[in-house]
């Protein structure tokens, strides 16, 4: 339905009405990846993957004075918008905004929740944000790099402390390298330490998610 | 005509003669059944009043005054109570007020009447309050589901156990996404007329009653402002959802009836808490296109008191309050009916020019040109009247066979019903009409006895001279051709009946020279071919009376004269003689021109204004009682207007008689 039909209908609210019956929020507004496939929501938020991109799509609610409203994109904690609003007009003529963001590489190794802020710019009422929370999950790469560094600085250290070092001086480097190419079983437990601690921190991060709670 | 409608005339009489006359009911009430209602009778004012409820309708207006005028008896308060009747529904709320007490706030008041007419029991109370809160609920629904954020929806429906609960904590979509196709759905029907049916549905699939409540509250805490208006929406909204929601109507009633004084301070300390009550109660009924009317019929009853001192206060009281109210609170249609003579006469005059210009403004609607008022039309067509008489009568013959078949106008004929057309106002025709049925179905006796026609022309000349005086203030220079026009016609009618025999001039004629509208006057001659005595009305104000008068004087300058003195009529008599007109005056008397200004007085203006209209209306009734039958002797129109008028004529012989320049020194 159209602005003008909306005004038209015997349903529709006129112009000046009181705030809490103004059509202010948007008609749709929605996440999704570049490919405009929906994203999964938990209680906590949409969500998200970091480093990747996605598109936020808003249909305005009717508005008496037509053109004039403008939607912008509020950038929050992780979260970068890309390029400027794009407006479609859809089959049944609504008007579309579509606005791209990224979120960031996100270097820690559990989820960190942020928010998306539709800004709505209504000439009449001034500006109405709406905020869609999300979770942002860090790529299996950042997960498994975090925990290889843990078990590499737990399990490496000591051990490569005691190969270099004999007597008080350093070994020769061909020795050192024979020293360390002879402890395979080190590597396997290395591997499977990885391996451990990667499914530990992505359980850690299942328990962050299954903490948080969105605000709105 | 055949035999068989000769039959039927007589059974339908003989049925008539067993029934109560369906004509003696000519007083209308406002509770009437409305049995008798003729809608094609002010069509044209129910368009009207029509028209401006739509306007209404549009949603935010400011709150206006419309009067509703017209003579005693041309159907105010039928119009009122059809209105009612029409109105009763739940797409307008319509109070009607019988009362205005003095001492209290015209909000206060109002409010009041609102409030007590949406709590009522009656049904209509019931559907509006239900329909407003049903409303009300399904927009604030909507706009909170809206502005919630998915995962916020998925609150609205609580999980069904352990599995649904970490599915949703998980974003498994196969525990989210029902419970956020419910919440879409919820939201669909929002913006649904079928809403109040399909919400109980909601609370059977899943969808938690005090979640959504409180989803609501929340929006409306959030929205609305903290001020005394915005605290007043935030409890009157809920009251609204948790009445449909909930289905307890407790809350808004309490609120409603007094429960706002118990406001927290700075709401109660914000004052006037009835009229913000009301300017919020108005707002959210503009805001879902109800339009609230207000009307008080018989303005007339409402402000009269035991003394004229008393009457005035009231008057006055009650203008400023109605004036305060509509100027502070927008979204309100008064409706004021009232008799035309009591609104200009007593209402108006007694105003300043601020409560004037509130009280008395242009009325605008689409497609026709600003009015102030809705006027009443004095009397009706034959057309309107015939179908008033079948609304009467059919119904009278109850389940007699054929009824149909009978005459549109029975038991009248064309005659009678020709000879109430004149008659001032629908409530005397209606009355001639109920004395002529009791003549036709009752007795015997078929027309009225002399007395009665005297008294009913004389009845007609009182009503036609009412009629007259409410036009006094309205005459403009714009009306001299007519006003020639209206004293040739009662002069002639003088002369042509040998009312005073014999009459002091021979020939009279309207003549016309020069100006278009000033250069008309009447003029008596004594003998046929000579000059004789011109009657002028000088009614122009302003920058064009001297052009009037000079008009007039002109007529000594015709070649061929027609007047040898002229007579010339002033609302103010001699007093206009200043300025450029006295100067036209000094000269025509320089010149030897027998001329003088006499006082055209408000008496003589109504008897010249009435007589053509009675007249016209006498010779009706008089044609009406010849066409059944009944004799009409000359003398009954004669004497009324030979005794209704002499004054007048009187002051004509004078003018004849006298020498002009005695007069005017």
């Amino acid at each position: 339905m159209t602005a003008a039909s909306m005004q038209g209908s015997p349903l529709a609210l006129p112009p000046a009405c009181p705030p809490s019956l103004r059509r202010q929020a948007p008609e749709i507004a929605r996440v999704t990846n570049v490919r405009g496939q929906p994203l999964h929501v938990s209680t906590a938020g949409l969500l998200l993957a970091a480093h990747q991109r996605y598109q936020v799509r808003v249909i305005p609610p009717p508005c008496p004075d037509g053109d004039k409203l403008t939607i912008s994109l509020a950038a929050d904690e992780h979260i970068r918008p890309i390029g400027t609003t794009q407006e479609h007009v859809l089959g049944d003529g609504k008007k579309e905004y579509v606005l791209t963001f990224a979120t960031s590489r996100l270097l820690r190794p559990i989820p960190a929740q942020s928010q998306v802020s539709i800004v709505l710019n209504h000439p009449r009422w001034g500006e109405y944000a709406q905020e869609l929370p999300v979770v942002i999950w860090p790529t299996k790469l950042n997960t498994i790099v975090w925990a290889l560094s843990l078990v590499a600085s737990t399990i490496w250290a000591p051990y490569l402390g005691q190969a270099a070092v004999h007597d008080g001086h350093l070994r020769p480097l061909p020795e050192l390298v024979r020293k360390l190419t002879d402890s395979k079983e080190l590597g396997f437990i290395t591997v499977g330490a990885t391996i451990g601690v990667a499914f530990l921190v992505y359980a850690m991060s299942w328990v962050f998610q299954l903490c948080t709670r969105s605000d709105s | 005509m055949p035999a068989s409608l000769e039959q039927l005339e007589s059974s339908a009489l003989e049925r008539l003669r067993q029934r109560e006359n369906p004509f003696s009911s000519y007083v209308a009430s406002l509770d009437e059944e409305q049995r008798y209602d003729v809608p094609e009778r002010l069509a044209e004012q129910r368009r009207d009043i029509n028209g401006i409820i739509d306007l209404f309708r549009q949603g935010n207006r400011p709150s206006q005054i419309i009067p509703i005028l017209g003579e005693a008896g041309t159907g105010k308060t039928h119009l009122l109570a059809s209105l009612k009747r029409e109105l009763d529904n739940d797409q307008q709320l319509l109070v009607i007020s019988e009362d205005f007490p003095k001492e209290r706030d015209p909000a206060d008041f109002f409010l009041w009447q609102i409030v007590s007419l949406l709590l009522g029991r009656k049904k209509t109370s019931v559907q509006i309050l239900s329909r407003l809160s049903n409303r009300v609920t399904a927009a604030l629904l909507g706009e909170t589901i809206r502005r919630l954020s998915p995962s916020g929806r998925l609150r609205l429906v609580p999980p069904r156990g352990f599995w649904d609960w970490f599915g949703r904590k998980a974003g498994i979509a196969a525990a989210v996404d029902p419970s956020l196709k419910k919440v879409q759905d919820l939201l669909d029907i929002c913006g649904n007329e079928r809403f109040p049916e399909a919400l109980p549905a909601f609370w059977d699939i899943g969808l938690d009653r005090d979640q959504v409540y409180e989803a609501v509250k929340d929006h409306v805490e959030e929205a609305e402002s903290a001020d005394a208006d915005g605290f007043l929406r935030k409890v009157f909204y809920c009251g609204m959802v948790l009445s449909t929601v909930f289905g307890r109507r407790e809350g808004l009633e309490d609120f409603l009836t007094g429960g706002f004084n118990d406001s927290p301070d700075h709401v109660a300390g914000a004052g006037d808490l009835t009229k913000r009550l009301l300017r919020v109660l108005l707002e959210i009924f503009a805001a879902f296109r109800i339009p609230v009317m207000i009307a008080f019929d018989q303005l007339e009853d409402f402000l009269r008191a035991g003394s004229r001192e008393a009457e005035k206060e009231l008057r006055e009281n009650f203008c400023r309050g109605l004036i305060a109210l509509t100027n502070a609170v927008p979204n309100l249609c008064v409706l004021l009916f009232a008799e035309r003579g009591f609104w200009f006469n007593t209402v108006l005059p007694s105003l300043d020019q601020f409560s004037t210009d509130r009280l008395y403004r242009d009325i605008s609607l689409p497609g026709k040109p600003n009015q102030r008022a809705i006027d009443l039309p004095l009397n009706c067509n034959l057309d309107t009247l015939a179908a008033i008489v079948r609304t009467r009568v059919l119904p009278t013959l109850g389940d007699l066979e054929n009824k149909d078949q009978l005459p549109a106008l029975f038991p009248f004929n064309r005659e009678d019903l020709s000879g109430v057309l004149g008659e001032p106002s629908i409530r005397s025709c209606l009355q001639q009409l109920c004395k002529r049925y009791s003549e036709i179905v009752f007795s015997e006796h078929k027309g009225p006895s002399p007395r009665e026609i005297h008294e009913s022309l004389t009845r007609s000349w009182d009503q036609h001279r009412l009629l007259a005086q409410a036009r006094l203030e309205d005459i403009t220079a714009t009306d001299i051709p007519s006003l020639v026009d209206a004293l040739k016609s009662w002069l002639d009618y003088w002369a042509d009946h040998h009312l005073s025999d014999p009459v002091p001039w021979v020939k009279n004629d309207a003549c016309q020279h020069g100006h278009e509208l000033f250069g008309h006057l009447n003029v008596l001659r004594t003998r046929p071919r000579s000059p004789g005595l011109g009657i002028g009305f000088w009614l122009a104000e302003g920058k064009h009376r001297p052009s009037d008068l000079a008009a007039k004087l002109a007529f000594f300058n015709v070649k061929s004269p027609v007047v040898r003195s002229l007579v010339i009529l002033r609302r103010d008599g001699t007093k206009a003689l200043g300025g450029v007109s006295g100067e036209h005056f000094k000269k025509a008397e320089n010149k030897g021109h027998a001329v003088r200004v006499e006082e055209l007085t408000d008496d003589d203006l109504v008897t010249i204004l009435a007589f053509p209209p009675w007249l016209k209306a006498a010779n009706a009734f008089v044609a009406a009682l010849t066409g059944i039958g009944q004799e009409v002797g000359p003398d009954a129109l004669n004497d009324i207007g030979r005794e209704r008028t002499k004054l007048l004529m009187e002051k004509v012989r004078k003018w004849l008689a006298e020498p002009a320049e005695e007069a005017t020194s």
